[in-house]
């Protein structure tokens, strides 16, 4: 469609310069800057997942990347983390590459399959990323986050013994253990039922925002990007691209009062209509 | 290059290195008399084609025989047992308890029958049979109870739901079973043939072994495995096909996964000891109408009471035996699941070495372990030894197999997190892999002991050190009924306890780690 310029009516970049090099003085905390990513399939057949990906956060910003099934989204996190390479364009955190600071345990993750080890406790598993790094089991830190999670008192309940909610309030205490400085988190509520997810979303919400962790998080519910992001960037593909971006202007902490606002029916809209463009084109392209 | 074409060509170097090996290191007369050279034992089995190629057309003959039985058998008790389900948990015992009777029973039982000839087919029927048995119950199983209950609700009858639901849902698990089975037909054919058979390749190895034939007895051991591995890759074939026309949603390929019984619900729901054993019940009362009703004479076949009393009255003797045999056995189960085990982490340490065995972990599951035993013998000599050598390679293949499936079974996503951790490959298989692997490792525990027990049993009826097995060759040999079916009697209990307590192990340890 060739709109994606046009529709950026907020840039929150504007003004700094496009620099990601660290010394820059406005180093940003996450850069994609141009990114392409194509996978072979069979028979030597190859599909362009992304195509000129774009997308900058300062630090400590907290940012959802919504679109529809299939749009590269998940690509975009994965490459973020380290997990795939660019085939072009560069991927940066604080400067650095993934690789870097993936060395310097500065980096947390949580997936929608909540990866917890079976065998291990709630506390095990919280305590894990330490015994992964060679690191000194940091005892007050995993309390704490027992705590934050809301899971005292489950601290040797094994995975399977706990609902899918509680679950991933583990997989997140486990992606936040090590003070990341960044944070990924892909449909991390994904697999829970709405009433569940939507009161992880209230619980949870500033659990990162006020940390100060620059936080992506992928997503497909626009209520959800809407409660906790501070900008929110609609992704279409396929190859997947941003096409529009939006800043979040409700004061946090948000609660439910903030759905009857005049403007959350408004940006509600605008998303929704954005992103009945993009699955369009998903499914076109 | 592509990754599958690095793979395979590693997998070729794999091969080459080990026949290079082989051939290097018999040349240097290193691995001794009993390992002639690739370059003798090839030109050796064209020198002896053709009777090689009769020894294993017979053999062949009388597996495929029994492999048609125990199939045939095994679908007819399958259904039944579906039909009538209270049948189910007594069957299964039966068939904990029929494999655990050591083969060399099996032999003198078969012989006292008077069916001497049918030896080697009966044996591969009956080894087949549990198999395939155990493979077309859990198929039967396998299909998802909402269909069911959707076929119920359209009012389909019974015979009605079998055929459109359950039988299409077993095709993969009974494909799978019969593709296992292949092999074990084999095995059980070439066992049957060292009692009295006048041909075959079993024949032709023992008569190797003893005249110390080693280049003849070499070749026969490459025939019967490429003929096991052939078979074994043509049912694979047929599984693949199979698999296409009614797609899988359950991952049931496995190797030795099929023996794996849906055992818990069913200890739940079997907690009464009359629909457990009432099978076990059945078979001592067959055995003891066969004895009064058709007047055996106790020198021919003792029965049941008989032999207990035996037992009773003599508790020393198969307590010290038994202890040997059961050392030998557990000497030989740690030592080999030791070098499975460490084999299986090397390879999963280093990508190159795991592609160069790739192809022995494809070709492991064909290879007739128990009855190799004439060339480990001949190898080892007439000894103890040979008895542990044989445990040994009874436990490392199924635990060498099992371990590298289970190092490279993880739950889901937690690679991802691992790299994102920045997990060096040590801490990775120490935190991730090896826990993973800990419910395959409990299987390969459960799978081998039994089978360690059994095969230490043959291994020293065939070179007569001191245990079960010998007491029962001496016996029978000196005409000691009761004291020859007693070593049976203790090695069944035995064997059936070490599978039972390794079962319950196996579930606990799954409950904990998975």
């Amino acid at each position: 469609m060739g709109e994606s310029a046009a529709a950026r009516d907020v840039d929150p970049a504007a003004g700094t310069p496009p620099s990601g090099e660290p010394g820059a003085g406005t180093a940003p905390g996450i850069e994609l800057a141009g990114v392409s990513k194509r996978f072979q399939l069979s028979r030597g057949e190859t599909i362009e997942a992304l195509s000129g990906f774009s997308l900058r956060l300062e630090v400590g910003e907290f940012v959802a990347v919504i679109g529809p099934s299939g749009c590269g989204k998940s690509t975009a996190l994965r490459l973020v983390a380290g997990l795939e390479q660019p085939d072009e364009g560069a991927v940066r955190l604080a400067g650095e590459p993934p690789a870097a600071i993936i060395d310097e345990g500065r980096l947390g993750v949580a997936f929608q399959e909540h990866a917890l080890l079976p065998w291990l406790s709630v506390w095990g598993n919280i305590a894990l990323p330490f015994k992964v790094r060679g690191r000194p089991v940091d005892e007050d830190q995993v309390r704490s986050l027992v705590e934050l999670v809301g899971l005292t008192g489950f601290e040797k309940a094994r995975p399977k013994q706990l609902s899918g909610g509680m679950r991933q309030r583990v997989s997140i205490a486990r992606a936040l253990v090590l003070r990341p400085d960044f944070l990924l988190l892909d449909e991390p509520f994904g697999s829970l039922d709405a009433v569940t997810r939507r009161q992880l979303n209230l619980e949870l919400q500033d659990l990162w925002a006020l940390r100060g962790i620059t936080t992506v998080l992928v997503t497909h519910s626009v209520e959800e990007a809407i409660l906790l992001a501070d900008r929110i960037a609609v992704v279409s593909g396929r190859p997947g691209r941003v096409v529009l971006e939006r800043d979040v202007p409700f004061d946090r902490p948000r609660g439910r009062d903030v759905e009857h606002l005049p403007e959350f029916r408004s940006l509600m809209d605008d998303l929704t209509t954005a992103l009945d463009r993009a699955a369009a084109m998903t499914r076109g392209g | 290059m592509s990754d599958r074409s690095r793979r395979t060509l590693l997998g070729l170097a794999g091969v080459v290195l080990f026949l290079g090996l082989w051939e290097v290191l018999a040349r240097a007369g290193v691995l001794g008399l009993t390992v002639p050279p690739l370059s003798r034992i090839v030109p050796a089995i064209g020198q002896n084609a053709a009777l090689l190629a009769s020894a294993a057309g017979a053999s062949l003959a009388r597996a495929t025989a029994g492999y048609v039985l125990g199939v045939g058998l095994a679908f007819l008790v399958g259904v039944l047992i579906l039909m009538v389900p209270k049948l189910d948990a007594g069957v299964y015992r039966l068939a904990v308890v029929v494999n655990a009777i050591p083969v060399i029973a099996f032999g003198s039982l078969v012989e006292i029958i008077g069916l001497q000839s049918f030896t080697p087919m009966i044996f591969a029927a009956m080894l087949v049979f549990l198999t395939t048995l155990i493979a077309v119950t859990k198929g039967f199983h396998s299909g998802s109870a909402p269909t069911h209950d959707v076929l119920t609700t359209f009012g389909a009858s019974r015979w009605r739901r079998f055929t459109s639901l359950q039988l299409p849902d077993a095709v993969p698990s009974i494909a799978d079973g019969l593709r296992i089975a292949a092999p074990t037909a084999f095995v059980g054919a070439l066992l049957g043939e060292w009692f009295g058979a006048e041909s075959g390749l079993g024949v032709l190895m023992i008569n190797a072994m003893r005249n110390f034939d080693v280049e003849l007895m070499w070749s026969a051991a490459l025939v019967a495995v490429a003929i096991s591995a052939g078979a074994y890759a043509l049912l694979g074939g047929l599984e693949t096909l199979l698999d296409r026309r009614f797609a899988r949603t359950v991952q049931t390929r496995g190797v030795m996964t099929a023996d794996v019984p849906d055992g818990r619900s069913r200890t739940m729901r079997a907690l009464s000891w009359p629909t457990r054993f009432w099978a076990v019940a059945l078979v001592i009362l067959v055995w003891q109408m066969w004895i009064s009703l058709g007047h055996v004479e106790r020198i021919v076949a003792p029965g049941p009471f008989g032999v207990a009393a035996y037992v009773g009255g003599h508790p020393g003797t198969y307590l010290v035996q038994g202890l040997n045999t059961a050392l030998a056995a557990v000497g030989g189960l740690v030592l080999g699941m030791t070098a499975g085990l460490v084999l299986a982490v090397a390879a999963w340490l280093s990508p190159t070495l795991n592609g160069l065995i790739a192809p022995a972990v494809l070709v492991i599951p064909t290879v007739p372990i128990v009855v190799i035993i004439p060339v480990v013998a001949r190898l080892i000599g007439f000894n103890r030894w040979t008895v542990v050598t044989v445990a040994v390679l009874l436990a490392f293949f199924p635990v060498f197999v099992l371990a590298t499936s289970g190092l490279r079974y993880r739950p889901a996503g937690a690679d991802d997190v691992f790299s994102v951790l920045g997990a060096s490959r040590m801490r990775r298989l120490r935190h991730l892999a090896l826990p993973s692997a800990v419910p395959n490792l409990l299987t390969a525990v459960r799978v081998s002991a039994a089978s360690c027990f059994l095969g230490a049993l043959v291994a020293e009826w065939l070179v007569g050190t001191s245990g079960l097995g010998d007491v029962f060759r001496e016996a029978r040999a000196l005409i000691q009924p009761e004291r020859a079916w007693g070593a049976i009697v203790v090695a069944v209990v035995v064997s059936v306890g070490t599978y039972l307590a390794a079962y319950a192990i196996e579930l606990r340890g799954r409950d904990r780690w998975s």
